[in-house]
């Protein structure tokens, strides 16, 4: 193909991608921007009156006397209007948006005093991701506490329930989902949280750390913590001691002063740095960063910016996430080789996208494995080289016939053995798990077989021709400046399988074993 | 013009921005600009362009570029080809204006200290020059057309085939917004669907295109350091 012919292609194709891409949260942004940082009078007066003199001259180029009548009969009438409608508005003030969840009023949750401790501010204020964010420490009734359905652990469980129900969970609904007692599609634990072992821990030592919740009381840091309060409260199975710790909760509570960025730092710090509790998913994290991502990318100038100017934007998402460059680009990868899974389950096996979507995420730690081995012969270059056979370790994925990780590793020797492969279906065939597993552990076995087979097979007729053919070389052949000569890495390589040669043979053969004379 | 309550919201703003579309559908230009300054898209719009490319655009251009979507815009609803996201729409265009604007005019023009470059690096073409290489841009971007259709049978069967269909014309009609619920609509399916399939479609294309020879801009490539030689060998 002609080379500006593949540009204009690459080109086409961005623009493809540029068109479909959903811009919706942008959009939301832009009328956001506009509400909270408005064009000051003038300068709004000289983009309208440019906007009209554009579309005046323009519909006069297309020859549309309407549009060119309109505009000359209104347009006074019409840049003052504007102007009117918009002084009043700022005279109405709107005011800064004050920071809300839910679109209702925020309310402002007051800590109380417990057991003779007062609300107090806590010294020195803590810091979250390098940011010192001020805090008040003080006593909470556990039933007023939010949980917080904006939590990214459980964004595929909300969407899940959203596009089931119609509407965001309630309140209790969402305490369902947090302990398991909801049934979703694609969700096999029973505790997939892990709230029972939590809320017994809770009964015994009561909560140790205390959860973080914002000014109108929704917790921006102790979802699973507050769950198992809740289970402590409404079971039966505690005692009237145990369910009296879970009542009163220690929290530090955001100040009113807070900012966006003071909120975004709790999350971040208490979710993506190490800490002693269950972290969000590595799906969760890797999806969050994924996004960011996607969404720097959108911001770039050019469509596909240089590999350069990619690694400093995955820099920068390091440094805001804490994580090291290559962990960002090792979740990028992950995701997106996490979203054609679930393409392949949702459109061509008609599975549920989020129960495609909990099987990606139970699996992920498999889309690392599956990235690695970009070269000939390794294992994404075969996913890659043959859909089929990407489609068939999607579905062996899917239904968890790979017993462990380990496994992903010996596709590639999989993958260029036939007889393997046909085994590998047979596995996906197979409803018994236990059967497929074994299937699939076979289909290994035979591969690596095979493979050393293939290397041992006509290992005497290759030594030997070769021997004759290195034999006959003319001694010119190893004349550095002769053309086609024998390079100096050749003759290091050849002489270090020699030395193995050696080790073979044994002492007693080295100088011609057979006595028949090689000296000579 | 539409009473506005003692203050503005998103809410309120999305529907002023879809008054503003139905407007330019009836042919009505100030009823479109009245609703789109109301809702105050335009200010949002101008400071995320500023933000965007103030330090390489001056702002007067910048103004270019809004009224230019906004003038799309009001043409193609005339004809019946309205954004059925206006706010998306103009987003797009607009940003894709400043794009162009960057690349052609601008980035090639010498550095200037304390100001926008006033003088081009390269001079302008001629008539003649100008129309031989619209010309043969117009080639280029026939034949990239031509190939990309060429290629959908190799990328699968069914309704990812269609749906590549559905964006490839949609980018030869230089259509700046294609949301999937027009996708979905045009082929009955979930627009979760049309998604996937509009992401799917153009990487397959894509690797359908590498193997045939075009050469895309580098990806991420970086070697993974928890990688063995084994896996790499």
């Amino acid at each position: 193909m002609k080379n500006d012919i593949a540009v204009e292609f690459a080109t086409l194709l961005a623009s493809a991608r540029d068109l479909s891409t959903d811009v919706r949260g942008v959009v939301e942004e832009i009328l956001q921007e506009g509400l909270d940082a408005p064009l000051s009078p003038d300068e709004a007066a000289a983009l309208l009156t440019r906007v009209v003199k554009v579309i005046r001259e323009r519909a006069d180029a297309r020859r549309d006397p309407h549009t060119v009548a309109v505009l000359d009969r209104s347009i006074e009438a019409l840049v003052s209007r504007i102007e009117e409608t918009r002084k009043r508005i700022e005279e109405n003030g709107d005011g800064d948006a004050a920071h809300d969840h839910d679109d209702e009023p925020a309310v402002m949750v007051e800590l109380q005093a417990y057991n003779g401790i007062k609300p107090q501010a806590v010294r020195p204020s803590p810091v979250f991701h390098e940011r010192e964010v001020a805090v008040t420490e003080g006593f909470i009734r556990t039933r007023d506490i939010k949980l917080w359905d904006g939590n990214e652990r459980l964004d595929i469980h909300l969407n899940q329930f959203q596009q089931a129900y119609g509407r965001k969970p309630n309140a209790e609904e969402l305490l369902a989902i947090m302990q398991g007692s909801m049934p979703l599609a694609g969700i096999d634990e029973v505790d997939q949280f892990g709230i029972q072992s939590l809320a017994k821990s809770i009964a015994v030592n009561g909560v140790r750390k205390p959860p973080i919740i914002d000014t109108d009381g929704t917790l921006l840091d102790g979802n699973r913590r507050v769950t198992a309060c809740y289970l402590i409260l409404n079971s039966t199975t505690f005692t009237a001691e145990e369910r009296q710790r879970a009542e009163w909760l220690k929290v530090w509570q955001l100040t009113p002063h807070a900012t966006e960025s003071d909120r975004d730092s709790v999350i971040v710090s208490l979710n993506f740095e190490p800490d002693y509790k269950q972290d969000w998913p590595e799906y969760v994290k890797a999806r969050k960063v994924y996004d960011e991502w996607e969404g720097l990318l959108a911001l770039e100038p050019r469509a596909n910016p240089t590999a350069s100017r990619q690694k400093e934007i995955r820099k920068s998402i390091a440094r805001r996430f804490a994580l090291a460059t290559d962990e960002v680009s090792r979740y990028i990868n992950m995701v997106k080789l996490a979203t054609e899974f679930e393409d392949y389950h949702v459109n061509d096996r008609n599975k549920d996208q989020y129960a495609a979507k909990h099987r990606a995420a139970d699996k992920f730690q498999y889309f690392d494995e599956l990235n690695k081995g970009k070269n000939p012969g390794g294992v994404n270059w075969a996913l890659n080289a043959d859909e089929n056979f990407k489609n068939l370790v999607f579905d062996l994925l899917y239904e968890n016939k790979f017993q462990d990780w380990k496994r992903i590793r010996d596709l590639k020797h999989v993958a260029q053995n036939d007889e393997a492969v046909g085994v590998l279906r047979q596995a996906r065939e197979q409803p018994d798990l236990e059967v497929a597993r074994e299937l699939v552990d076979d289909a290994i076995s035979l591969a690596r077989t095979n493979r050393a087979e293939q290397r041992q097979a006509g290992a005497n007729t290759r030594i030997r021709v070769f021997a004759e053919w290195f034999a006959d070389l003319p001694v010119k052949s190893f004349k550095p400046d002769e053309p086609g000569a024998v390079t100096a890495e050749n003759l290091m390589a050849l002489h270090n399988v020699l030395k193995l040669v050696e080790n073979y043979l044994g002492d007693d053969n080295i100088g011609g074993g057979s006595g028949d004379g090689a000296h000579a | 013009m539409a009473a506005l309550a003692s203050s503005t919201n998103t809410p309120d703003a999305r529907a002023l921005l879809q008054k503003a579309g139905e407007a330019a559908a009836k042919r009505d230009p100030a009823g479109m600009l009245e609703a789109l300054f109301e809702s105050r898209f335009t200010d949002g719009l101008s400071r995320r362009l500023q933000k965007q490319w103030g330090n390489r655009i001056p702002r007067t251009e910048l103004d270019d570029c809004v009224a230019l979507a906004i003038d799309a815009a009001y043409d193609a609803a005339t004809r019946g080809k309205g954004a059925r996201d206006l706010g998306a729409w103009l987003w797009k265009v607009a940003n894709n204006t400043a794009s162009d604007r960057w690349t052609n005019e601008y980035r090639n023009r010498d550095a200037y200290f304390g100001g926008f470059p006033e003088v081009p690096a390269h001079p302008h073409e001629d008539a003649t020059e100008r129309k031989a290489s619209d010309e043969l841009a117009e080639y280029r971007r026939r034949e990239a057309l031509r190939l990309a259709r060429e290629m959908l049978p190799r990328i699968g069967t069914g309704q990812v085939v269609n749906v590549m269909e559905i964006v490839i014309d949609a980018a030869e009609q230089g259509v700046p917004d294609l949301p999937a619920s027009t996708v979905a609509e045009a082929l009955g399916i979930t627009e979760a669907a049309a998604r996937t399939l509009v992401s799917r479609g153009l990487s397959r294309l894509r690797r359908e295109a590498e193997r045939a020879g075009v050469q895309f801009p580098e990806e991420i490539s970086e070697t993974d350091p928890t990688e063995s030689a084994e896996d790499r060998s």
